[in-house]
């Protein structure tokens, strides 16, 4: 029970800690800003004190009292900074999600619902039935979580060469938050990884659902909830307990803060700094991680290039940078004094590059992407037969403000996937069980940010305006 | 502003009817296809048993260090792997390390997926048994240390 309680102050912490520096303050509908700082503070809140945890662990400081210590010193010290900002901006009327007049939204409210309702039903079955996840679950994650929760100077093992079926050169982002819980609640039980696993999948769904709502309305935000919840192979990961989907969570938080960057309404600085925090807790969470936070970096850096605007792009990167900062140094830490890498992948040198000339290899790689794709969901109501309905029907409109966030993020997501298709061309490992045991999960990192992305170019689900009438003028104060 | 042509409220009112329904469909879809195939999300590796195999055996190790461990099936074979991967997983905050890894542990577990000699199992690898608690779950001491 303390371990669950652990988890929800985790969560409290996180989000007094969004809304205290709101990205999002201001913009409505204000359901969804709450909602969004709800689930972006969930995502941080495991974040932060996840890697708290780990250094009192390393310190030999960890234990159920200094854990409950600093969760209400810093609850308390949070709540008074929300008090105080919360009266200190007059509102403004953001166009952005607010105008969505559509009729059918409550009928689309109640279908959502629904949906929502039947999936976390199962969801909660198969995470009682299967209590200690899936194979990298307990073989890899949890079997770290252990170590980390044990006595003093048990935590080393979790980093030991001599582990060589279980990669102790992975990111601990996950394998510490549930060690957390694990030493607050003074047990070893199946909960609390099972509880973190649907929190990170709860944080998924209402983030991108509250992204949307905030920058299309909330009828648009709830039918990309019902794609989402159409995408089968994501629910059949979602109880597994890896860590594909809370790194979905970071990638899907730091690609919605630099869209809702290019929102008049949005607080910039906060948004960049937020977008930051994921892009370093991605990295903290998987290997991948680290091909997101380059990328992020190349591609905004290659924007200011490209408009030849350094000083204001380099003073966003440097709030992108500040957030990311926590998370990149503990992967560096981790990377080149703890645990350096001992995966073959980095280990072969220069010799994977003779890989690229195979051209068997990328038949084989595009033929496993094509398979995925096919295997998100399944028929007719595949998720992309539901976007093809909406992209047909619907049609597109992209506003000029969010043009080059938009383009930001289909670059980001885009060399982030050449990425893994890179390291598959190139692993060492047999390639055909290497993209059969992984390709599936690492679509999906990438998949619910890749919805933002076309809600955000959709046009806005709204009942036409009638002919003649000009459309309502952005209200900012 | 990038635009296409403005769909009329037909359009928009029939692609969310579809995409609802199709949407709910397969929530429907998902209840009952992981209903009818349980298999898919049960403890496949067993390891929940692990657990119950090895409780006696825990109490008899110290609460942390590096522990041996060998076994009749070699962890390259899928039953063997699954059996080391479990050993560790479920002895765990103890770091279980197969013998060849570390020759110098002083505790070594057993872990046998069939009846068989496990005295002489140990002998021929220097080690003497402590305790075999059954079901395959049998501690050794290490002789060679």
């Amino acid at each position: 029970m303390l371990g669950v309680i652990s988890i929800a102050l985790a969560l409290l912490i996180g989000f007094l800690l969004v809304r205290a520096f709101d990205p999002v303050r201001n913009l409505k509908p204000s359901w969804a800003a709450i909602l969004f700082d709800a689930a972006l503070g969930a995502c941080v809140g495991i974040g932060l004190t996840s890697i708290i945890f780990l250094l009192l662990d390393v310190a030999g400081a960890a234990s159920r009292t200094a854990i409950f210590g600093i969760d209400i010193a810093l609850v308390a010290v949070l709540a008074w900074q929300w008090r105080g900002t919360r009266f200190g901006h007059e509102p403004r009327y953001a166009s952005d999600g607010a105008k969505s007049g559509f009729r059918w939204t409550w009928l689309l409210t109640v279908a959502f619902g629904i949906a929502l309702v039947t999936v976390w039903a199962r969801l909660v079955q198969t995470a009682i039935a299967l209590p200690v996840g899936d194979w990298d679950a307990w073989a890899l994650w949890n079997l770290r979580a252990k170590f980390l929760a044990g006595p003093d100077g048990a935590w080393r093992y979790a980093l030991s060469p001599l582990l060589t079926n279980s990669h102790p050169d992975y990111p601990l982002l996950l394998s510490a938050f549930v060690a957390r819980a694990w030493k607050a609640g003074g047990v070893v039980d199946t909960l609390a990884p099972a509880v973190t696993a649907l929190v990170f999948f709860a944080a998924l769904i209402a983030l991108l659902v509250s992204a949307v709502a905030l920058v299309r309305g909330a009828a648009s935000a709830l039918l990309a909830g019902l794609v989402i919840l159409s995408t089968s192979s994501l629910l059949a990961w979602a109880p597994s307990q890896y860590a594909d989907i809370p790194l979905a969570c970071y990638y899907l938080g730091a690609i919605a803060l630099i869209i809702l960057h290019g929102s008049s309404a949005a607080d910039g600085r906060w948004a960049l700094f937020w977008a930051g925090v994921c892009t370093g807790e991605a990295a903290w969470t998987k290997n991948e991680g680290n091909a997101f936070l380059v990328c992020i970096f190349v591609v905004f850096l290659t924007f200011a290039l490209w408009q030849r605007r350094m000083g204001t792009v380099l003073s966003r990167a440097g709030w992108l940078l500040a957030g990311a900062t926590p998370g990149v140094l503990l992967t560096l830490w981790l990377k080149f004094f703890l645990a350096p890498a001992s995966d073959p992948l980095v280990t072969q040198g220069l010799s994977g590059l003779a890989r690229l000339h195979d051209v068997n290899r990328y038949t084989q790689v595009a033929g496993a992407f094509f398979n995925n794709l096919f295997h998100l969901g399944s028929g007719a109501a595949h998720p992309l037969i539901l976007l093809a309905i909406l992209g047909i029907l619907v049609r597109w409109q992209l506003e000029e403000r969010y043009k080059k966030p938009v383009l930001i993020a289909t670059a980001v997501l885009a060399l982030v996937f050449l990425s893994y298709c890179g390291v598959y061309l190139m692993t060492p490992s047999t390639l055909a069980w290497q993209v059969q045991s992984s390709f599936d999960r690492l679509v999906l990192q990438v998949w619910p940010s890749f919805l933002l992305v076309f809600f955000v170019v959709l046009r806005r689900v709204e009942d036409p305006e009638p002919a003649g009438k000009k459309p309502r003028a952005n209200r900012l104060k | 502003m990038m635009m296409a042509g403005q769909p009329s409220s037909g359009q928009i009112l029939a692609a969310c009817a579809t995409v609802t329904l199709l949407a709910l469909w397969s929530a429907a879809n998902f209840y009952h296809a992981s209903e009818e195939s349980p298999e898919a999300n049960s403890d496949v590796y067993k390891i929940g048993e692990q657990a119950a195999r090895f409780e006696d055996l825990m109490s008899a190790l110290p609460a942390t260090g590096v522990v041996g461990y060998v076994s009749d099936l070699p962890s390259s074979q899928t039953l063997g792997a699954v059996l080391y991967s479990g050993a560790q997983y479920t002895l765990a905050p103890r770091l279980v390390i197969n013998l060849s890894l570390k020759p110098g542990a002083e505790w070594v577990v057993g872990d046998f997926s069939k009846p068989l000699d496990v005295v002489q199992f140990g002998k021929d690898r220097g080690l003497t048994m402590v305790r075999d608690f059954g079901n395959g779950a049998v501690l050794y001491r290490n002789q060679a240390r």
